[in-house]
């Protein structure tokens, strides 16, 4: 098998100039086995099966980074929502969960754990409940751990209860930390989905397996070198640069998630492409919208501009 | 009697240990096809805990068609080369477990020197260059190697960073990069 100097040249320029990178890897598990009407022994549950799946994670995907020469920024975990697993427990118990999430998280050198989560689109039972209400005070004593709760979805319509609910569990947790930073690892969703690999938002589902590996990529430096490559062209033309640029990255998310799972002997889940930024120069999502043709992001037409990228985008995935 | 994915790569590692590297990927496919065969054809035998397959080593391709080649599925390979190959699956990874490349790329201001310092390391560890392709385009150099490390007596990591050492000697900027990820990226 044989590359032209240009393809060589492509990905070299991919990873090393555009910052295409693995945004994460992100090893979703199973609390479902950890239940327990005695809290200790919940949470004991919890951290051998946490310190048992995971121990290797973070040492293979780093190995698989240096060995490919592909930078992966973050090693996380998703667990089913705690909420399902802790139901039934006090507040102060939930309380103690997270903390249990976070010791683990920091043992296993994890840098987010996602799942703290509650799904309450229809209606809340006494966990979810409990759960909401322990956030302020369990994100603001952890440090690694990452809440979402889903108050909305097409199918259930939006639960105005837990809307409004919310609203005061943002303040609150935003008065309990410094600079109201708590805030940053907790997402408010609709329509969440139950393999997201990113955080905050990101959980176990209930009809995942038991142990998963997703990918989450991000690179709009990629996709915006080539939007400004293409230069001058219809939006049918840009489209399909679009494609095969997100096709490209998507690619090479699935190698670094094989590679991984393969070492780990863990099933390979879903890649997920998102146009994530980050502060890096010309990691922006603006400037892809203006290379798109638009005078300044926010003018007429930005909406079109983003519908036209996210079509692209999610097509190739 | 289905063999699970996990299983077939079990006896995929079974049968890569105990015939040894020198059977190429598609011999070693051959194998495993008929001992799958073997523990399929004697499923409902409680007696039967495994089955054993014997090919030689040093004569892989005739000793393959002697012994095992009674399987319908081994001899529909055997006559039908262009099936092994669309195959996929299995066969794909076992030939990919084959696949020892690496591409080492060298960009910057000319000057000489620059592609006997890299060979020159690559030589001592055993590497066979396969391909090399350098433009010079006024002042600018780039050159781009296609390297097989499969005799190489270092791994990877270590040869990285070698070759990446020679970067502030020659004022260049070096890439070494595993085969697989451009494989990913422009072939499918």
């Amino acid at each position: 098998m044989t590359y032209k100097p240009e393809e060589i040249i492509e990905t070299i320029h991919m990873t090393e100039v555009e910052h295409l990178d693995i945004r994460t890897v992100t090893m979703g598990i199973s609390l479902r086995d950890c239940s327990s009407p005695d809290p200790s022994q919940l949470i004991d549950n919890i951290k051998t099966k946490l310190l048992t799946l995971a121990k290797d994670h973070v040492k293979t995907v780093e190995q698989v980074s240096s060995e490919f020469g592909i930078p992966i920024a973050n090693k996380r975990i998703a667990v089913t929502p705690i909420s399902i697993i802790a139901d039934g427990h006090s507040r102060e118990t939930f309380v103690e969960v997270c903390k249990a999430l976070d010791y683990c998280a920091k043992e296993l050198g994890i840098d987010y754990l996602g799942g703290y989560s509650a799904l309450v689109q229809k209606g809340m039972t006494k966990g979810d409940k409990n759960l909401i209400e322990s956030i302020p005070e369990a994100l603001a004593v952890t440090e690694r751990i990452c809440s979402s709760v889903n108050i909305a979805s097409t199918k259930a319509g939006i639960n105005m209860n837990a809307v409004a609910k919310m609203g005061h569990i943002i303040k609150e947790l935003a008065n309990n930390t410094e600079e109201a930073i708590g805030c940053c690892k907790l997402v408010v969703f609709a329509n969440c989905v139950e393999d997201n690999p990113f955080i905050a938002g990101a959980f176990h589902g209930v009809t995942e397996p038991e142990v998963v590996i997703n990918v989450g990529i991000s690179g709009p430096g990629v996709v915006l070198a080539a939007v400004q490559k293409a230069g001058d062209c219809d939006l049918g033309a840009l489209a399909e640069v679009i494609k095969r640029t997100a096709f490209k990255v998507t690619r090479m998310g699935e190698m670094v998630g094989r590679k991984v799972s393969e070492r780990l002997g863990i099933e390979f889940g879903i890649i997920d492409l998102s146009l994530a930024p980050t502060p890096a120069e010309g990691d922006s999502v603006a400037s892809i919208l203006e290379a798109i043709g638009l005078e300044r992001c926010g003018c007429h037409g930005t909406t079109a501009a983003l519908m036209m990228l996210n079509d692209a985008v999610k097509k190739a995935a | 009697m289905a063999l699970s994915e996990f299983e077939i790569k079990k006896i995929t590692e079974i049968v890569a240990g105990k015939v040894g590297t020198d059977l190429d990927a598609k011999a070693l496919r051959k194998v495993i096809d008929s001992v799958v065969d073997n523990l399929q054809a004697n499923q409902n035998n409680p007696e039967i805990k495994g089955a054993t397959c014997e090919v030689s080593a040093s004569d892989s391709k005739a000793e393959a068609k002697t012994t095992i080649g009674n399987s319908p599925t081994i001899q529909k390979y055997l006559t039908d080369e262009n099936q092994v190959q669309g195959k996929g699956g299995l066969y794909d990874e076992i030939e990919k477990s084959d696949a020892s490349r690496i591409i080492v790329a060298a960009f910057g201001k000319n000057r000489p020197g620059v592609v006997a310092a890299i060979t020159k390391i690559l030589a001592e560890l055993n590497c066979s260059i396969e391909d090399i392709s350098q433009t010079i385009m006024q002042d600018f150099f780039s050159m781009i190697m296609v390297v097989n490390m499969k005799d190489c007596t270092m791994d990877f990591a270590t040869l990285r960073e070698q070759i990446q050492a020679t970067e502030s000697t020659l004022g260049m900027k070096v890439y070494v990069m595993h085969e697989d990820i451009f494989k990913y990226m422009h072939r499918i």
